[in-house]
């Protein structure tokens, strides 16, 4: 029977795993963010001498999450690709199944080292005009990083051999969509009218993609480590996948605001798709982002009904949980509805923030 | 309509008994007494309107389907969607537990159309210029489209605190 994971359990095992008497645990702190993920953060004095980091993290899946698709192996296997390239990730150090040191319930996990930092920046959504432009300069630090991320060589990395790339530039949306309704297919136990009558729309307006590049997922605030102004690690890459890079802008998080002064728009998201292709040469259009945070209230609705299964069956009936499924769940089926009937649904204003906000209505740290 | 009272009361007695009472002073606590407060009030909205709004709703849903049903027989005959159509329809409310059985009934419904929906999708291809394919997959999404203004009134009213 696997130990619990605590300070004494995660000594022992470092013991097995680097030798007696290599490093002596230090601390172990639990971070309070997460839906999908645990992560630990824990010190270490190297007793051996060796060049390891000293400050690490151990990521493992959460007991009872909500349903993610992509498993903590495959996670730490997109990390190592990523490691061998110039984006700024946490280097993975190694993956441990062995039943007999998984922790609690048998989880594995990985082991990477941590980076200094924090994932919060002051004033990023402060709207007076003295954080103009802090703001700007955080826009502009996030899209030089996806960028970064989507000029990424992923045939030479084999990012291939983990991700399914759509076929062509014309599949990059109908293969996003397709995934995301063979995962509702999987747990869906309601029906779901709204979302069957809407694929039609979504797959018949899919946009071609300019380029198939590597993907991060969701991004921006409350996703990477910042120092000062600058990312220094792009973090969580569980939605990692390979498509159009609008998919990229329609997830990012607080870091593309709109900023109007004297009538004047002084940032926006056409500056930031301005910004990226001269960095790129990849020209993304806005309506294309458009597009995809509709795909991403679909994302969003799996999301809720997913995390009403244990309310449902009541293995455990958080009423977070069932909240997800009576106002979000609502408002994203009313915005698709909207959308594909024609009418203006607010762009900006709708899409990944919800999904943000749902996932942390979801957590259980609050 | 999901999650059933039963199953909102069952998350609040679960919330309280896991998540609140063990330090119920905490910042844990006070953050679900903000979402168990607000769900409290979807409950009671939920078992105001909730009965009249499952008839209303699966009568405009039996008109639609009786249509989609009618023009699947004629199209696409022995197909599961029309059999799912038609056992469907055929149901009755169980006079000794009305309101669960009206639910249950709702929810059979709603899981035809959505059958219903897919095939048609699936045919658009040889029957998609058909003036009659046109109009019933019309009258799905206006159902579709009145269904969600009147699930609203379980939400308008509700959320009144911050969520959490």
């Amino acid at each position: 029977m696997p130990a619990n994971l605590n300070e004494a359990s995660l000594q022992a095992y470092l013991d097995h795993r680097l030798g007696a008497n290599a490093v002596r645990l230090t601390e172990l702190t639990r971070f309070p963010r997460g839906v999908s993920r645990e992560t630990w953060g824990f010190t270490i004095e190297n007793l051996d001498g060796a060049d390891r980091p000293e400050k690490l993290i151990l990521r493992r899946p959460i007991e009872g999450a909500v349903y993610i698709p992509r498993t903590i192996e495959w996670e730490y296997e997109i990390a190592a690709r990523l490691a061998k390239t110039d984006v700024p990730v946490a280097k993975p150090l190694w993956y441990e199944d062995d039943p007999a040191w998984c922790f609690d319930d048998g989880r594995t996990f990985f082991i990477r080292e941590q980076i200094d930092g924090h994932w919060n920046v002051p004033h990023v959504v402060d709207p007076a005009p003295e954080w103009d432009q802090h703001r700007i300069t955080l826009s502009k630090e996030m899209v030089a990083k996806l960028g970064m991320v989507h000029l990424v060589d992923w045939k030479a990395h084999d990012f291939g051999a983990i991700i399914e790339a759509p076929d062509s530039l014309e599949d990059s949306g109908p293969r996003a969509i397709r995934q995301i309704y063979r995962e509702l297919e999987e747990v869906q136990f309601e029906p779901q009218p709204v979302l069957a009558e809407v694929k039609e729309w979504l797959l018949d307006n899919a946009p071609p993609a300019p380029r198939l590049v590597l993907l991060k997922g969701t991004n921006g605030l409350g996703e990477e480590v910042f120092r000062d102004e600058k990312i220094v690690a792009l973090s969580d890459w569980e939605q990692c996948s390979i498509g159009d890079p609008a998919q990229d802008f329609a997830r990012t998080q607080d870091l593309l605001p709109h900023i109007e002064r004297d009538g004047q728009v002084i940032w926006s998201m056409r500056h930031a798709l301005d910004y990226y292709e001269s960095l790129t040469g990849i020209h993304v259009e806005e309506t294309t982002v458009d597009y995809y945070r509709l795909v991403g209230c679909v994302d969003g609705a799996v999301y809720f009904h997913t995390a009403l299964q244990s309310v449902a069956d009541g293995t455990e009936p958080n009423i977070r949980r069932a909240y997800l499924a009576t106002e979000l769940s609502h408002n994203f089926l009313r915005k698709l509805l909207d959308a594909t009937y024609g009418r203006d649904v607010g762009g900006e204003a709708f899409g990944t923030q919800e999904v943000k906000e749902g996932e942390a209505v979801v957590a259980t740290d609050a | 309509m999901r999650p059933t009272p039963e199953e909102v009361l069952n998350s609040i007695s679960y919330t309280f008994d896991e998540l609140i009472r063990p330090d119920p002073a905490g910042p844990l606590a006070i953050s679900y007494s903000l979402t168990v407060s607000n769900m409290l009030r979807q409950l009671m909205l939920t078992m105001k309107h909730e009965e009249r709004a499952i008839h209303e709703d699966g009568a405009e849903l039996r008109g639609v389907l009786r249509q989609a049903y009618g023009w699947l027989r004629a199209n696409d005959a022995g197909g599961e969607a029309a059999a799912k159509l038609g056992t469907a329809l055929a149901l009755e409310t169980d006079p000794v537990t009305p309101a669960h059985s009206s639910r249950d009934n709702w929810r059979a419904l709603r899981g035809a159309l959505e059958a219903a929906i897919k095939r048609m999708q699936a045919l658009r291809g040889s029957h998609g210029d058909s003036a009659d394919y046109r109009a019933v997959r019309q009258a799905m999404r206006d159902y579709l489209d009145g269904s969600l203004d009147r699930e609203k009134i379980l939400i308008d009213g509700a959320f009144t605190l911050a969520r959490r």
